[in-house]
């Protein structure tokens, strides 16, 4: 059985198909896109119901030789790591497919690039070949580019190209990491159990350098600060659908492989430096707030908030304790689904409004609560309301780094505030208020954007009651992850 | 003495180079009748010295009084310079700039210029470098002048005939210095006497930088570099497609023998000279690149930087630094015909080389407007495309040898470089159309564009057949 190799390239398949149809037929095109990242979703949600949580090894693996050369080989693997991830991508591949057939120009081309992107994602996340996990990190760049490019805002070429060379040259230092890496071991290899059972040999200066370089690499699409400024203009000017692959999957990926590679093959490095990225987490969660709290437009304000909930996700990785991963991990995916939420939901108004000025709006509650009441649980979702997703994640994160820098975590518990200040201030701005005649002919949502937003919905009320369900198939490998990190 | 069969396809190519003389001498007036029997001559020539091309041989492989050698590497090489030629023949099928000129003697040319660059990577000897590198300089002047009606395309000529006489003095200087350093003008010798080089130190040095100094022309190197951009855009561009690939890659296979294979790290330091070549090279070229607004400019100066990737490969040695290079050589044959072969067939309808006039091609011509993207995208060196696959090989043969400045500059300039590749993907994609008629391509355009991007795409996915066959080729004997 292959299900990961089908798994990732059932989608690619599908847009090949797509690429057949003629270009008229607009529909045709439209629902061979849901069906097949709709196939993709359904073959993660078996990959799901057969991975066993109780055994931290890889699970379907799949390992045939692709370069035998340089004895790289074509080598997919799932985990407690992966998994989440995996159904998280499929799930809102589907969703932002479903919510893009509104898309009108180009159709055939938006589809087939939609389709290329979620392949390359699933890889990403399966791939434990340094080589291929690097293929497919780049080819995220190729569609989403297009992506951005051609159905974006008013300044979608500059941030299209902004967001290629941002992240490229985060690539470039992953790529001359991932080399020493090779060099390295002995046998020369890209396969990272082999590189895993030889981490011990790697002095400590050699593990620095490769962290730093992998870390660079990863931190771009995390984002962390410094080398963050990418986001909030790719997050802006990106298509709804888009967007909410963005903030939902692509963060992920970041966060992914710092979890797998950095730690996982450089304990000694991840001890020295962990203190730095802690620092870099807490700067995340408090300047990515204040940022947000700052700006009159919506969907910048959502996307400045990414930046503060990757921060609370990095901030649980650096107690490099079991509690602490469980959180990370969980935030990755509740951030996906309460993010992508509002990106559907911004989007929606955006459609009808053509703005999204905050102060454009008010009381729109009285005339569209349907909406509002959409808005609301994602918005308290987001901002950390109890027996909502979010919060379980965030407390897991703080209550793990408080163990371990308490200062630290102390600061960063500003950020949840200034969050709810400026969720709430949004929901005061648009929702209450007097209503604002200007927007007498808005209707509400429509059946397309409730069938896109209502599992999201549905999903953050689940996973704030019932955690474990992410928690129980992740938590055996996220300790052996701990394990792996103890320093002899 | 019964060597010379190894010879056929040099001796194959001049005899259809001048049938084709021959075709001319005999056509009054051109007509398209004469162009199509042209074309399909040289098609024919170059077939048949494909097929009389000899195996590499293991030992013995020194010929004709050890002035030639027949190892993996002439083998090779003659292979890269045979399908460049098919390609170039295939677009100056319907290159409308060729349109009422006598094409016979224009094919023939190209035919004589491909028997010189196979003399060139199978030389053994100084002499037969110098020979060889004359042997093509002379038909490419006259084919980058032939629209004789074209003061640009004059331009072109003359500036690649002086460059050309320039860096053959500078090689005559060397060869004399080396000579007269060690006796002889055969590789063989220089190999045993290198140490001479040694004892020799500022004499011998020098005569290694100015052989160097030829070769930089010869390749493109910065900063020898400055004939390239104005020669590409006045030549016809079949031309200049065929000046991008086979004289680089046949100089830096020869660069290749002389540096990594004749002369092992003597002390004399000439690698790191050449690794400061290679910085310069890929640094400059592509930082200029970002300024162009003319494609074939931009090819140009995206051409410079590869060479200066390609030169990573001779900088880590080895034989991974050769098979490094075989495979960049390979790679780069297709992809930078690819994108050559998409420029030209759409010069015509566009009646404009210039970046603005690529907008909205997404709209008129989806497929050549994707296919150039993947030409640029494997140019950028980003996977899954060939390009990945060969910049990853020689980043990995210098980084084996310590370069690791090297190749992180290397890939820092892959970043640079797609600036200027997205520049041109940008008009193509989000910009809108000014003409809507659809474009059209004639045959041997399809043929061109199927065969480099199908390599384009395959050996980025499946590039274990020909890493293996390079690395048995590499291992070629020493002379």
């Amino acid at each position: 059985m292959h299900v990961l190799s089908i798994l990732t390239w059932l989608p690619l398949a599908g847009g090949i198909a797509i690429l057949l149809v003629p270009k008229e037929q607009k529909m045709a095109v439209r629902v061979l896109a849901a069906l097949a990242s709709g196939a993709a979703f359904a073959v993660s949600l078996w990959l799901w119901a057969h991975f066993s949580g109780g055994i931290s090894d890889f699970q379907f693996i799949e390992k045939v030789d692709w370069i035998p050369a340089f004895r790289i080989r074509y080598f997919l693997a799932a985990d407690g790591l992966s998994l989440p991830l995996l159904v998280l991508t499929t799930l809102l591949s589907l969703l932002a497919i479903i919510a893009s057939f509104n898309i009108q120009e180009r159709v055939k081309e938006y589809f087939f690039f939609f389709l290329l992107l979620e392949t390359a994602m699933l890889g990403v996340f399966i791939a434990l070949d340094l080589f291929l996990f690097y293929v497919f990190w780049e080819l995220t760049l190729v569609p989403m580019y297009f992506l951005i490019g051609i159905w974006g805002g008013p300044k979608k070429e500059y941030a299209a190209i902004k967001f290629f060379l941002f992240t490229l040259f985060g690539s470039v230092f992953m790529l001359v990491a991932i080399l020493a890496l090779y060099f390295n071991s002995n046998p020369h290899t890209f396969d990272f159990t082999e590189l895993l059972a030889q981490n011990v040999t790697f002095a400590r200066g050699f593990q620095l350098l490769v962290f730093i370089g992998l870390y660079i690499g990863f931190s771009v699409k995390i984002p962390a600060f410094p080398l963050h400024t990418w986001l909030p203009l790719a997050h802006v000017e990106a298509p709804t659908a888009v967007s909410v692959i963005l903030a939902g999957v692509l963060l992920k990926m970041g966060l992914y492989g710092l979890m797998r590679f950095s730690f996982g093959l450089l304990p000694v490095a991840t001890h020295q430096l962990i203190y730095w990225i802690a620092i870099i987490a807490v700067i995340n969660v408090v300047y990515g707030s204040m940022c947000a709290m700052a700006q009159t437009d919506i969907k910048r304000m959502i996307a400045y908030s990414s930046i503060n909930h990757m921060g609370y996700a990095m901030l649980g990785m650096v107690s490099l304790s079991a509690v602490g991963f469980n959180g990370a991990v969980l935030q990755m995916v509740n951030h996906g689904i309460i993010t992508g939420a509002l990106f559907l939901l911004v989007g929606v108004i955006y459609d009808r409004a053509h703005t999204r000025d905050i102060n454009a709006f008010g009381g729109l509650g009285a005339k569209l609560p349907v909406y509002t009441g959409f808005m609301m649980v994602a918005c308290f979702a987001s901002l950390g309301l109890p027996l909502l997703a979010g919060f379980v994640s965030e407390f897991l994160c703080f209550l793990s780094s408080f163990q371990v820098y308490p200062y630290l975590t102390c600061i960063s518990l500003t950020g949840i505030l200034i969050t709810a200040a400026f969720f709430l201030i949004l929901i005061k701005k648009v929702f209450l208020g007097p209503f604002n005649t200007r927007w007498e002919s808005l209707k509400d949502m429509d059946m397309r954007e409730l069938v896109a937003c209502t599992p999201l919905l549905v999903l953050m009320l689940v996973l704030g009651v019932f955690p474990s369900l992410v928690l129980d198939p992740i938590n055996v490998t996220l300790t052996h992850l701990v394990d792996l990190l103890k320093l002899p | 003495m019964n060597s010379y069969h190894l010879l056929a396809p040099i001796f194959s190519l001049s005899a259809f180079a001048f049938l084709l003389f021959g075709v001319d001498a005999w056509t009054k007036e051109p007509t398209p009748g004469t162009r199509r029997i042209s074309f399909w001559l040289a098609v024919l020539g170059l077939g048949v010295s494909a097929a009389v091309v000899q195996s590499p041989l293991v030992t013995g492989s020194l010929f004709a009084r050890q002035m030639l050698i027949w190892d993996g590497l002439s083998y090779f090489f003659t292979w890269i310079t045979l399908l460049t030629l098919f390609f170039v023949v295939l677009l100056s099928d319907n290159f409308a700039d060729f349109d009422g000129l006598r094409m016979s003697t224009y094919y023939g040319l190209l035919l004589l210029a491909g028997a010189g660059l196979i003399f060139l990577v199978s030389s053994n000897d100084f002499l037969m470098i110098f020979l060889a590198i004359e042997l093509f300089g002379v038909p490419s002047f006259i084919v980058a002048g032939y629209l004789r009606h074209q003061e640009r395309s004059s331009e072109a000529a003359i500036k690649l005939f002086l460059i050309s006489a320039f860096s053959s003095a500078m090689l005559v200087y060397g060869i004399a210095l080396l000579y007269g350093i060690t006796g002889s003008t055969s590789l063989t010798q220089l190999h045993e006497n290198y140490a001479l080089l040694q004892t020799m130190a500022p004499l011998g040095l020098l005569a290694i930088f100015f052989v160097l100094v030829s070769f930089g022309f010869k390749i493109a190197l910065v900063p020898f570099h400055m004939w390239v951009p104005d020669v590409f855009e006045g030549a016809p561009k079949p031309v200049a497609a065929l000046l991008s690939v086979a004289p680089k890659v046949a100089g830096a296979a020869i660069a290749l023998r002389v540096f990594n294979l004749v002369l092992p790290q003597s002390g004399l330091g000439f690698f790191t000279i050449l690794a400061v070549l290679a910085a310069l090279t890929m640094t400059v070229g592509n930082i200029i690149g970002l300024q162009q607004t003319n494609v074939v400019r931009l090819l140009a100066y995206s051409s410079i930087a590869h060479m200066g990737y390609l030169l990573l490969g001779l900088v880590g040695g080895g034989e991974l630094g050769m098979t490094g290079v075989y495979m960049y050589g390979w790679v780069y044959l297709f992809m930078n015909l690819g994108a050559f072969a998409v420029v030209i067939s759409l010069s015509k309808s566009l009646g404009s080389d210039d970046l603005s006039a690529y907008a909205g091609l997404s709209k008129r011509s989806p497929i050549l407007a994707a296919l150039l993207t993947l030409f640029f995208i494997s140019l950028s060196g980003i996977p899954p495309t060939a390009g990945f696959v060969a910049k990853f090989y020689v980043f990995l043969s210098a980084f084996q040898s310590g370069w690791i400045w090297l190749v992180a500059l290397a890939a820092f300039n892959s970043v640079i470089s797609v600036g200027y590749y997205f520049k041109v993907v940008h008009q193509m994609y989000f910009r809108a159309p000014e003409g809507t008629q659809p474009l059209v391509l004639g045959p041997s355009e399809r043929l061109t564009l199927a065969a480099t991007s199908f390599f384009t795409l395959f050996l980025g996915l499946a590039p274990q057949f020909f890493v293996s066959t390079f690395q048995a080729l590499a291992v070629a004997p020493k002379p």
